[in-house]
């Protein structure tokens, strides 16, 4: 008999009623009794020695408490998470348009604006490298430690790519580039630091992804014990990895003010702030080699990737590390070279956004393949077919994929399916002959497959923890340190701790997440929530149900035997007692079942030399396709229906997960077709600084008719079956809209650039509209 | 500007504060008035995060001068969870789980609020363009058009 469970269910958001109310308090909403509003001062320079910042003027201005500048940091002056490089206060040069040169405290914020624009500084100026081609030509190291501006560099090598691209009957050669695309979470960054009266410690809230990182930067600059910096995140308006560093950096320095003013400080940033300061997705760009055999056989691939890192390392080696070994994509090839390379600039830096560093080379290798198929005279779902991997297939990066179902085609056949995919290329190719036609229609199809948590390049440092207490009146409290950021994490928690413990769900109480009560359990990323979560969780509940059979043991003796937890009921031999007298039984013997609990990812057999072996312990299989109109007229593309499919193991919150599908199509169709930081490959600013001209999907652009498609296959790797989907929902959907709307404009290929903007489009419009004219001609002459 | 007294009615309640008229309305719901359930997502009239019903109809509240809420009537999502339609959009949002990280759904409830009161029986179409000042960037809008679609049949019922 199978028993009933929490998991699978359409459980209700815990926190939805107070955001449906407007009572969830996020960062700006925090109004504190002498609380001060603080200014960010922004570099004025790209690139530059800052010689001096004068601050004088400003503190003289109504209101001021306080003006802090880099001088002012006590401890070490930079932080990153993996490499020390960045200034929360810039101290002897800038690096970007986002470095903050000095922050004004004021009583209030109108104040703080004012005073802000006082503040100068002296530079001397540095030549600007604005792109990666510049940065590498260029004798000047942005950071000292990196003469050749590369800070990251990753490689995967399977069988021998050089001499299966000679031997190759089919070869194609390509040639792809990405943009920054903004995280464009609805929340501004807000921060609020409170000093305490009584030691030097202070207590951060505000928009964080990840506090357990800030908590260690804070300690190593502010000079302060790592258990007198709690961390308590506000509700948290979006982040898609976006709320960390940037974050950070503003924690540091609202801290700073705090415990120098002993008074609590808080700064919002403006959108056009959040914009100029905050971190972005890499642009990279690629270059691809495919070679097969005529009947459709891949036999090579060669993927080199050059990534913008910006201004600072930030997460750029690992983000070039899943270019390298995700980007090469869910097919079954035996010869693969893939070499990313990040390379340092005085751009905007580039960090963790959902993907991370694949959504880029998707839409390069997917797009490759179209060209690929075309060759070879077969369409996108028969080369997929042929190619894709199977049980018991090794990956393109040599991971023997024999531990659980590889259902990449199967999700590939039901996301094709959806949007009738077969017939309608066949329909549209043909329609599209005719020169007549000014509306052109499209179909494209993406794959991937999505390494589950943080992959070989963290092996050994990829840990979540957990506390759970069970109550005096048999609830059990949960402290979790992964913080939800929109996607439901914090309910499928709940109902991980309900099925670990085999009780009803509303026996289950969470914590807000603090640090100082949760133990150290690394950031909610890399696709690692509900896998090394749910690991921790099922470790807690392991040992807690210890504790609670070493109470039934002194109450029944040694030999109960088995003891079983489900239903809300506890059975061992002829007993069958409820949960609340098994909790009583315990405190009665004055026991503890309180349980930290802990789980690690395996570490995975991954030779970072050779570049070969196993990148990830799971992984999450997408498939999405897309349906185009294009005007070639206006060059406007307008989206028909995409569907999105995906196996992220089982599928905990069946609602949850289409929810994370419906968003993650949306910012796949805003990166493929309008967004566009408006950045300067001269200057390194940015100008789109807010949504009047960085343009995001409204509900008018998003098709009515997306699909979701959910086909999980419980993963045995996981404690409770599930591995990720918030970032496997938006990894193919900006190479799915790419590959349909080069198929509307008559050749894979036929963009090589995104986004796939409205001049973008109309080139090509136009290339038709000559080639038409010339055909036109010769057809006449031909005639004559 | 010098402060005035600014009289207007407040989610169904009377209310005079003394504030600059230059001001955005958004600044004294949030700051004078302390409702910080309507949010700034842009602060240029693009996100929508910050709509509230002014007279009615739905507004950015960060474009419009506090001098404007003279005389005014003003609904805002605070007074959403005892008006019967505002009850069972919020019912509507929750369970069609239209929220996500949140942010935008003030926003959102407040548009489909001003729709619903005009039209009580809008097609998709209809509530998708009633929406279409609204961003939101973790739902891909179609949970928040199902709900509102939800909320009118509930409520014609
Ligand atoms: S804050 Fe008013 S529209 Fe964005
Ligand atoms: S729910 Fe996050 S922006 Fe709409």
């Amino acid at each position: 008999m199978k028993r009933p469970s929490t998991l699978g269910k359409n459980i209700e958001r815990i926190d939805a009623w107070a955001k449906a109310e407007g009572t969830a308090q996020y960062g700006a909403d925090i109004r504190l009794n002498n609380m001060l509003f603080c200014k960010n001062v922004y570099s004025e320079r790209a690139h530059a020695k800052l010689l001096a910042v004068h601050i004088g003027e400003a503190e003289k201005m109504p209101g001021v408490v306080k003006v802090v500048t880099g001088k002012d940091i006590p401890g070490a002056k930079m932080f990153g998470e993996l490499f020390r490089d960045q200034y929360a206060l810039a101290c002897d040069r800038v690096r970007y348009f986002g470095d903050v040169i000095a922050v004004v405290a004021a009583e209030t914020q109108e104040q703080a604006n004012e005073a802000a624009k006082r503040i100068y500084a002296d530079y001397e100026d540095l030549p600007v490298l604005a792109s990666p081609k510049m940065a590498m030509e260029s004798d000047i190291a942005i950071n000292p430690e990196y003469p050749d501006n590369i800070c990251g560099e990753v490689h995967v090598n399977k069988g021998d790519s050089e001499a299966a691209l000679k031997e190759a009957e089919v070869i194609v050669k390509t040639n792809y580039k990405t943009h920054f695309v903004e995280h464009a979470y609805l929340e501004p960054e807000s921060v609020t630091a409170v000093p305490s009266p009584m030691r030097d410690e202070v207590t951060v809230y505000g928009s964080m992804q990840a506090p357990y990182n800030a908590r260690i930067s804070i300690h190593r600059m502010l000079n302060i014990p790592m258990s007198q910096i709690i961390f308590k995140p506000s509700t948290v308006g979006g982040s898609f990895g976006g709320k960390i560093e940037t974050a950070e950096a503003n924690a540091i320095r609202v801290s700073l003010i705090a415990l120098l003013t002993k008074r609590p400080a808080q700064v919002t940033l403006t959108r056009d702030e959040s914009i100029r300061e905050s971190y972005k997705r890499h642009p990279i760009e690629f270059d691809i080699e495919i070679g097969a055999k005529k009947d459709g056989t891949m036999t090579a691939l060669r993927m080199l990737s050059i990534l913008d890192a910006g201004a600072y390392i930030n997460m750029s080696p690992p983000v070039a590390y899943k270019t390298a070994v995700l980007g090469v994509g869910p097919y079954n090839v035996d010869n693969v070279h893939s070499c990313s390379t990040a390379v340092l600039t005085n751009n905007n830096h580039t960090g963790s956004m959902r993907g991370f560093g694949t959504p880029q080379s998707i839409f390069a290798l997917e797009n490759t393949i179209d060209t690929l198929a075309a060759k070879l005279g077969m369409t996108p779902t028969e080369f997929r077919r042929k190619n894709l991997l199977r049980n018991g297939d090794v990956s393109p990066c040599g991971h023997l994929m024999d531990f659980h179902e590889v259902s990449i085609v199967e999700v590939m056949e039901k996301a094709a399916e959806a949007i009738d995919f077969d017939r309608k290329f066949k329909q549209y190719k043909e329609e599209n002959k005719d020169p007549k036609r000014r509306v052109r229609r499209g179909v494209g199809i993406s794959t991937s497959m999505r390494g589950a948590s943080v992959g070989a390049d963290g092996n050994g440092f990829d840990v979540a923890r957990v506390l759970i207490e069970v109550m005096k009146d048999a609830s059990i409290h949960t402290n979790i340190g992964l913080v939800e950021i929109g996607q439901g994490l914090r309910t499928v928690q709940m109902m991980m701790v309900a099925e670990g413990m085999g009780v009803k769900l509303d026996r289950v109480t969470l914590g807000e997440t603090d640090t100082s009560r949760s133990p150290a359990t690394g950031a909610c990323i890399a696709s690692r929530g509900t896998m090394l979560g749910g690991g921790a969780i099922a470790d807690a509940c392991r040992s807690l149900k210890l504790i609670l059979n070493q109470g039934l043991s002194m109450k029944y003796g040694d030999d109960i035997g088995e003891v079983t937890y489900e239903d809300d009921r506890v059975r061992f031999g002829e007993y069958d007692l409820s949960f609340d007298e098994v909790v009583d039984i315990a405190y009665g013997y004055n026991l503890t079942p309180a349980a930290i609990g802990t789980y690690a990812i395996p570490i995975t057999d991954w030779d970072e030399e050779k570049g070969y072996g196993e990148p990830f312990y799971s992984y999450t299989y997408s498939c999405h396709a897309a349906e185009v109109e294009v005007d070639l007229d206006t060059g406007a593309v307008h989206v028909v229906k995409m569907a999105g499919c995906h196996d992220p193991g089982r599928i905990i919150n069946p609602q949850f997960a289409e929810g994370q599908i419906y968003g993650g199509l949306t910012m796949g169709q805003g990166m493929a077709l309008i967004e566009d930081l408006g950045h300067s490959d001269k200057t390194a600013a940015i100008s789109n600084l807010n949504f009047n001209n960085y343009l995001l999907p409204t509900a008018m652009d998003v098709p009515d008719t997306n699909e979701p498609i959910l086909n999980g296959h419980p993963d045995p790797r996981s404690a409770f079956g599930g591995r990720s989907l918030g970032e496997p929902a938006t990894e193919p959907a900006a190479a799915a809209i790419a590959c349909a709307v080069n198929m509307a404009l008559g050749k894979p290929g036929a963009i090589k650039e995104l986004p796939f903007n409205l001049e973008r489009v109309m080139e090509i419009a136009q290339e038709i509209d000559k080639q038409r004219d010339v055909d036109a001609a010769s057809a006449a002459v031909d005639k004559a | 500007m010098s402060n005035i007294k600014l009289s207007f009615i407040l989610n169904r309640k009377p209310y005079t504060v003394e504030t600059d008229p230059g001001k955005r309305m958004l600044d004294v719901l949030r700051e004078d008035l302390g409702l910080m359930g309507t949010k700034e997502g842009c602060g240029v009239g693009e996100c929508g995060a910050c709509t509230v019903i002014l007279n009615g109809k739905a507004v950015t509240s960060c474009l419009v001068l506090a001098g404007q809420m003279q005389d005014a009537e003003i609904l805002t999502i605070e007074g959403m969870r005892d008006d019967e339609i505002g009850r069972v959009i919020q019912e509507c949002f929750v369970e069609g789980d239209a929220v996500q990280c949140g942010f935008c759904t003030p926003g959102f409830i407040m548009s489909a609020y001003a729709l619903l009161m005009e039209n009580p029986t809008p097609t998709r179409d209809e509530i998708r363009h009633a929406i279409a000042g609204n961003l939101c960037r973790c739902t891909g809008y179609i949970p928040i058009t199902n709900a509102i679609e939800k909320a009118a049949k509930t409520l014609a019922k």
